[in-house]
């Protein structure tokens, strides 16, 4: 057993450091495929060591604290497997194909600052590696050498460093309320206003706040798929982490704060669709749809920090919508440069797969998550149901957009060369594929509301119909219905 | 009777010099430097004795006083001559390379001895009557020793030297001959238990603060000082500049201390407070303002005098240890100017001999040429502007601390825009030794030239400015006027 | 056993000393004897260090150090070294090695080495000093005596444009020690003996005086605040730049800057004691001024496109942290002040360097010649970044500790309101000019040419050996000093230690 906790220590330890040490590793031949196996540490930590397991490294920083409690494992394990993903994709090599040893520097120190994020238990080691994460991922986006990608980085490092100013001024004041910086003095302590407020903002920038998200369909847009998957599937998450991390749920001034967090939820996510509708690149039109989601994730963020007695279910809704989104929007970007390389109609339909399961089709993820969300709604926030039916209807209308841009795009590019796909990438979408239809089966067969799956199909059958432009005549459904079987007898006839 | 020996030694060495100089001029230089080197033995053993024993009185010849010559030795005394000596000397040396001819040799030794002598004498001088005799011999010898540069603006500055001086012995005469009048004695101890606030004081006190004035060029009777100094041979404005015009200023403050206590007023004591503060922005001015380095040394000399003669109105009002404090910073920063000014004028010598001319502005490459000059005149240049560690730091910082006890601030404003320009024209000369030259090559100096500009330029900054402690308990010991 | 109490009794004396006269013998040294000149430079600066050594072994266990020397009737030389002298002192003596090494690499071929090297010795002499300087006088002798060792150096290249800039420098610093002089006579005038002492030794005054120390400390700052480079008095700084790069290293890291706030500090903490500075209302003009020179030296850094201007104009900035820190009232203030005048003079040490570097290796003097640097010098600019970066206050680096704990200062002390948006508005604001930097040397591709390329990358590296290691050597410090700031003997453990001392 001590041996056990041991070996946990060590590999806790170990899980932020080990991508650090193999940046050293400068051969591309060997280090690429070092790539995924930087995540192995931080797996085995998500999946092996009892939750509350620490290590208390007192010369470190401030004195610090690393380790591992039930919501951090569950977040640590879908960021892992995500990086895992995003690193086997990446083995044989991004598009632009220069700079392998760059890239590879700056996705461990990625890696790194976010494993460090999750692993943190005082707020110097968090902010470490939430600073490293969000600088060292400028390096990821910066793949390629073009004025939009350009504009991208600089308009992702402003807002990055804007949120790491802010939220640093968060975490002085928490601290100067709190007196330690370990985490488990926050529950209960009495924040100023003003203090949960910067937090708010500061994390509010990588949740996209609606005003704050500016950078987010920009940096998404322009990074390469692997990069946009990490950047929309579980950096942006850092945000909600660090919310429930540093505030103390049920205390006036967070539930302030809080209630303000619901309505800004709910507009981000309604908000991030009606733009991403407007929009022509596949890739950006993900990024809205994140914008959206975090929005939904937002709101339920809100509403967590104002009970603290509703919190188990509550969080437990929050988790399976965390892994829901992140591993979908996951595989939908690096689907979508999958797509971009191969232009396979396969992959649309594959696409168009996943994007159901975002919008919720039942038994899939989506459906399991929403369904959870609205399980453990508390009374005073019932009314929020027909939100969110109009939400999944929203997303699903925004899905069809985004398969319609597929398209776009195909058509736009058919005489481009298409590129075979190497072996590591086939392997990690496919991977992902499978973990994004199979993970929710862990929970059993979920009971099936028709109703809740209804949004999804009026949506899916209006961004059809708008895809294919179908012009309602006058005296609509009948008339249609009568056209329709002419038309039918007509080819049937001969 | 050690005393006597080094009272005789001080005086009558360098007069035997400059006899034996005259008489033997092969050996003249030998001479000077044997007579000045046993000034300086005897000058410090003196020092010894009176730090020891306190002030000493001699008669001469077992006259009592008041009828022979006394000679009288107290702290203030004893290190003004030492230090007389040991800037005589170190010009002595100096001199050995500095003169190229034989002829200028057989001129200058007999009567640079005979300066000595004047000044040993009237720094020794225990009655008024010497003192006038003195202040001839030396007003005398400096004119002529002016005058050996040769060239004709030196002549004629050398010329107005003597008139100026005769002038100031004159007014000099005329106040003794009031006092006498009144008082029917020259000696200062007799006079000192005498002398009253009355009519024949008054006036006695103006003749003699007015020719001492005029003899140590306080503003706004300087105006034969800069071309005088500027002109002399390097030695010799060393000697003219960092000890005659003392000479006078020491007088001022004997008289100042042990003579006329019962005249002065706080009134007069401004007066020549402002003076001296006029003289020190106004020197400092003119020295920013020279073209020549020489010049500029001889007006930096008439603003450091500004500095002593502002001492005296704190020095009126301040009484028991503040006073003593006060007064050890005077001398400090007095023997700090001399050593200092000496130091400057011997290196502007080398300079001078060196490029053929003084401009400021052309120097710059001399200046790398010549490190150790240029770092001797950096070192009298800190001296000068008055920064530690130096004498006149420590001058500075009790005139300052007197000001500001007596709340007498306006003159903490003097000093510091003094300081300021002092650094000016301090840096305007050294911000040129830094250039990069291509071709370094060191020209020969002797080090008997350099040595002694940069020894003084140490003893001004370190030696002062960190070992000056002794300064004080011989200052202060002022226990009975005379003995 | 006897020598070793005699080293210890003359320990403060040889810190201080051994630079000095090894500077005197280097002045005579002829300019070709690389050979000796490099020896004796190196080795009274290991010396040092290991003397420091000792010192900080013996005041940890609390061994007094001190000598005194009377100067004039109640005037004492008094060197003393307590946790606050011994930390200066402990930066000044580490980082002079690193820039004799960088100075000896940077100046090979030049000329003038012997009086470069000398006054170099003189200058970090002074430095040391006034680190251990017990009393206020003693600190002023040495404040001077700084003033005067520089000024050889910022002027050593000898052309017009260092002339002037020399000047200027004197004119300034002349003109503060003058003031600051003023004050302290005047101070000595109304209390007597100025000995450093902690907790301050002017809370006994009568009340009637305490307009008067009002006056004193205005004085008294006004003269340390240009050598501190406090807004308006910093003009003589961005031109100061001319100096060859390891003066500008030492001069912005560790002396002349350092002495300035390094006075501020002894002023504040051990003068008037920053209890009693609160009570008299002082503290809070110099936050104001502190925080106005932040912003503008932040300001102006943006608009420079000289390298070494622009981090001129960083010193101006970050060096105000440093008497922000002192004029918070509170032991998390002063701790984060005390500690950034270790982390900023690392930091910019290191900036500099780096900057020396591209100059000297490939004729880099402007952020706008820097595209691609980064590939050609890799490790120099990741010398830079790392300290760009602690700059801006990115952990882990140095400069995080010292922003975390005045941020906590001024919450402690309810000052947070004016203080965090200049925490705030200089973080991004530094961010604004160091990351531009960083994005032109990493991610833009390099230009055909180099403006000047002096040194070819070789074998041995992208440049000289001696001009790469100091970079290195001291970014790992910066990096280290944040990333383990809770370790025993770190910077921040040794200023909680003083902190503690100063809030009995």
């Amino acid at each position: 057993m001590t041996d056990m906790t041991g070996m946990s220590s060590l590999l806790i330890v170990l899980a932020p450091l080990w991508p650090l040490l193999l940046a050293l590793v400068r051969p591309d031949r060997i280090g690429q495929w070092l790539l995924p196996l930087a995540v192995i540490p931080a797996l085995w930590v998500a999946l092996i060591p009892e939750p509350g397991t620490t290590v208390d490294l007192p010369w470190l920083l401030l004195g610090s604290r690393w380790g591992v409690d039930d919501t951090s494992q569950v977040f640590l394990l879908i960021t892992a497997w995500l990086w895992f993903i995003a690193g086997l994709y990446s083995v044989s090599g991004t598009p632009a194909g220069a700079g392998l040893w760059r890239f590879r520097i700056f996705f461990m120190l990625t890696l790194s600052g976010n494993i460090l994020l999750i692993l943190a238990q005082d707020m110097a080691a968090f902010f470490l590696g939430f600073a490293a994460m969000g600088l060292a991922s400028y390096g990821m986006i910066m793949q390629q050498r073009s004025v939009t990608v350009t504009r991208a980085g600089r308009v992702y490092l402003i807002w990055t460093v804007l949120g790491e100013v802010i939220l640093f001024t968060g975490i002085v004041m928490v601290l100067g309320t709190t007196g330690s910086h370990y985490f488990d003095s926050v529950p209960g302590a009495e924040l100023s206003l003003v203090a949960v407020s910067m937090v708010t903002l500061g994390l509010g920038i990588k949740l996209a706040l609606p005003g704050l998200h500016v950078w987010l369909p920009i940096a998404h847009g322009a990074a390469p798929p692997a990069v946009s998957a990490l950047l929309s599937g579980v950096m942006v998450k850092a945000g909600v982490f660090g919310l429930l991390r540093f505030l103390p749920a049920g205390t006036e001034s967070v539930v302030q704060v809080a209630e303000w967090l619901v309505p800004l939820g709910l507009v981000g996510a309604f908000y991030g669709v009606a733009i991403g509708l407007l929009q022509t690149a596949p890739k950006v039109v993900l990024a809205y749809s994140t914008m959206s989601q975090l929005g939904l994730l937002t709101m339920l963020t809100g509403i967590i920090l104002q009970q603290p007695q509703a919190e188990p279910a509550l969080l437990f809704a929050l988790l399976l919508y965390v892994a829901h989104h992140a591993w979908v929007k996951g595989a939908l970007f690096i689907g979508v440069g999958v797509f971009k390389k191969t232009l396979s109609i396969w992959v649309i339909l594959l696409l168009g797969l996943l994007a159901l399961v975002l919008a919720g089709l039942p038994y899939t993820s989506g459906a399991l998550a929403k369904g959870s969300l609205k399980a453990a709604l508390p009374g005073a926030y019932s009314w929020l149901e027909i939100w969110l039916l109009l939400s999944t209807f929203a997303t699903t209308l925004l899905m069809g957009r985004f398969l319609w841009t597929l398209f776009a795009y195909r058509a736009h590019h058919a005489a481009t060369q298409r590129i075979s796909l190497r072996l590591p990438e086939w392997l990690a979408w496919g991977l992902l594929l499978e973990t994004v239809l199979f993970w929710p089966l862990l929970f059993g067969a979920q009971p099936v509301k028709w109703v809740e799956a209804l949004p999804v199909l009026l949506g899916a059958v209006i961004a059809l119909l708008m895809a294919w432009r179908v012009r309602v005549p006058a005296g609509d459904l009948p008339v249609l219905a009568v056209h329709g079987f002419f038309r039918l007898r007509k080819r049937v006839l001969g | 009777m050690n005393e006597t020996v080094f009272f005789t030694g001080v005086i009558a060495l360098p007069l035997l010099g400059a006899l034996l100089a005259t008489v033997w001029t092969r050996q003249a230089r030998a001479i000077g430097i044997a007579a000045t080197l046993g000034m300086v033995l005897c000058a410090g053993g003196l020092l010894l004795h009176v730090q020891q024993h306190g002030a000493v009185l001699l008669a001469i010849g077992g006259w009592q006083a008041g009828l022979g010559i006394t000679l009288y030795a107290d702290g203030l005394a004893v290190l003004m001559v030492l230090m007389s000596a040991l800037v005589m000397f170190a010009a002595s040396v100096y001199a050995l390379k500095y003169f190229g001819s034989a002829q200028k040799h057989t001129a200058f030794w007999p009567l640079w001895l005979l300066l000595a002598t004047a000044l040993s004498a009237l720094l020794l001088a225990g009655d008024l009557f010497n003192i006038y005799v003195t202040l001839e011999l030396l007003g005398i010898s400096a004119a002529a020793l002016a005058a050996l540069g040769g060239k004709r603006e030196g002549l004629v500055s050398a010329l107005r030297y003597l008139v100026v001086g005769l002038l100031g012995s004159m007014l000099y005469l005329g106040g003794i001959a009031l006092l006498y009048a009144a008082y029917g004695t020259l000696n200062l101890q007799a006079l000192a238990t005498q002398l009253q606030a009355e009519p024949a004081a008054w006036a006695a006190l103006l003749l003699l603060f007015s020719g001492l004035m005029l003899k140590m060029a306080l503003f706004p009777l300087h105006f034969w000082l800069p071309p005088a100094h500027s002109n002399a041979p390097a030695p010799v404005s060393a000697a003219l500049s960092a000890l005659v015009v003392k000479a006078a200023f020491y007088l001022l403050l004997r008289f100042w201390l042990d003579l006329f206590p019962p005249v002065l007023t706080p009134w007069l004591a401004n007066a020549l407070g402002v003076l001296g503060a006029v003289a020190v922005l106004w020197g400092s001015w003119s020295a920013l303002r020279a073209e020549r380095l020489k010049l500029l040394a001889a007006y930096s000399s008439i603003s450091q005098l500004g500095y002593l003669v502002m001492f005296l109105p704190l020095l009126v009002v301040l009484e028991g240890e503040a006073r003593n404090l006060l007064l050890g910073g005077m001398v400090a920063f007095a023997l700090t100017h001399a050593f200092a000014k000496a130091s400057l004028f011997l290196s502007a010598g080398i300079l001078l001999q060196h490029c053929g001319h003084d401009r400021i502005r052309e120097l710059g490459g001399t200046t790398q040429r010549l490190p150790l000059t240029t770092f001797g005149i950096a070192l009298a240049g800190i001296a000068l502007v008055g920064l530690p560690p130096s004498g006149a730091f420590l001058g500075k910082w009790y005139l300052l601390d007197g000001a500001f006890s007596t709340s007498q601030w306006w003159w903490v404003i003097v000093v510091v825009v003094g300081s300021l320009i002092a650094s000016a024209y301090v840096f305007r000369l050294l911000g040129h030794a830094f250039g990069h030259l291509k071709a370094v090559e060191r020209p020969r100096v002797s080090g008997m030239q350099e040595l002694p500009a940069l020894l003084l330029a140490l003893l001004a900054t370190f030696g002062l400015g960190l070992g000056a402690a002794g300064i004080w308990p011989l200052v202060a010991d002022r226990s009975g006027v005379i003995p | 056993m006897n020598v070793m109490s005699l080293i210890n009794q003359w320990l403060p004396l040889l810190i201080v000393f051994s630079s000095f006269f090894i500077g005197l013998v280097i002045f005579f040294l002829r300019e070709e004897s690389y050979h000796l000149r490099t020896f004796l430079n190196l080795l009274v600066a290991v010396g040092k260090l290991v003397l420091v050594g000792f010192l900080i072994w013996g005041v940890y266990h609390g061994q007094v150090y001190e000598i005194r020397w009377v100067i004039a009737p109640e005037l004492e030389l008094y060197l003393h070294a307590d946790a606050l002298s011994v930390l200066f002192v402990t930066l000044s003596a580490l980082l002079w090695l690193v820039t004799t090494i960088y100075a000896i690499g940077y100046l090979e071929n030049s000329p003038h080495r012997s009086r470069f090297f000398g006054f170099f010795s003189l200058c970090v002499s002074a430095t040391v000093g006034l680190a251990l300087a017990g009393n206020l006088l003693t600190f002023v002798i040495f404040y001077e005596f700084l003033t005067l060792a520089t000024y050889p150096l910022v002027a050593h290249k000898g052309r017009e444009e260092a002339r002037k800039a020399a000047r200027l420098y004197l004119a300034y610093t002349l003109g503060g020690g003058m003031v600051l002089l003023v004050g302290v006579i005047w101070l000595k005038s109304i209390v007597g003996p100025l000995t450093f002492v902690q907790g301050g030794i002017l809370d006994t005054l009568p009340v009637d005086v305490h307009d008067e120390l009002r006056w004193i400390f205005l004085l008294l700052i006004i003269g340390l605040g240009v050598k501190a480079a406090l807004v308006p008095l910093h003009g003589w700084l961005p031109k100061a730049m001319v100096a060859p790069a390891p003066v500008s290293a030492l001069l912005h890291a560790v002396a002349v800057v350092k002495a300035g706030a390094f006075g501020i500090v002894r002023v504040v903490y051990d003068m008037y004691g920053v209890e009693f500075a609160a009570e008299l209302g002082v503290l809070l003009p110099l936050g104001i001024a502190a925080a106005i020179t932040i912003v503008y030296g932040s300001i102006m850094a943006l608009f420079q496109d000289g390298l070494k201007k622009r981090l001129a104009f960083s010193t101006v900035s970050q060096v105000s942290y440093i008497a922000l820190g002192a004029s918070i009232l509170g032991p998390l203030a002063t701790i984060g002040g005390i500690v950034h005048l270790v982390h900023q003079g690392i930091m910019k040490i290191t900036l500099f360097f780096a900057a020396g570097n591209y100059a000297e290796t490939l004729g880099i003097h402007k952020v706008s010649e820097m595209n691609g640097v980064g590939k050609r010098m890799p490790l120099t600019t990741l010398a830079f970044t790392i300290a760009a970066l602690g700059m801006i206050g990115i952990p882990p680096v140095a400069g995080f500790i010292s922003k975390w704990y005045l941020g906590l200062g001024a919450m402690e002390a309810g000052a947070l309101g004016w203080v965090m948006p200049v925490l705030i508005a200089s973080s991004l604001l530094n961010a604004a000019y160091f990351l531009p930097i960083l994005y032109r040397a990493w991610f833009v591709p390099a230009a055909v040419d180099w403006p000047q390329e002096k040194i070819t990358s070789g074998r041995y590296g992208e440049t000289r050996a001696m001009l790469l290691w100091p970079p290195l050597i001291t970014a790992t410090i910066a990096l280290l000093a944040g990333l383990l700031a809770a370790m025993p003997f770190s910077p921040l453990e040794w200023v909680e230690l003083i902190a503690a001392r100063e809030y009995r």
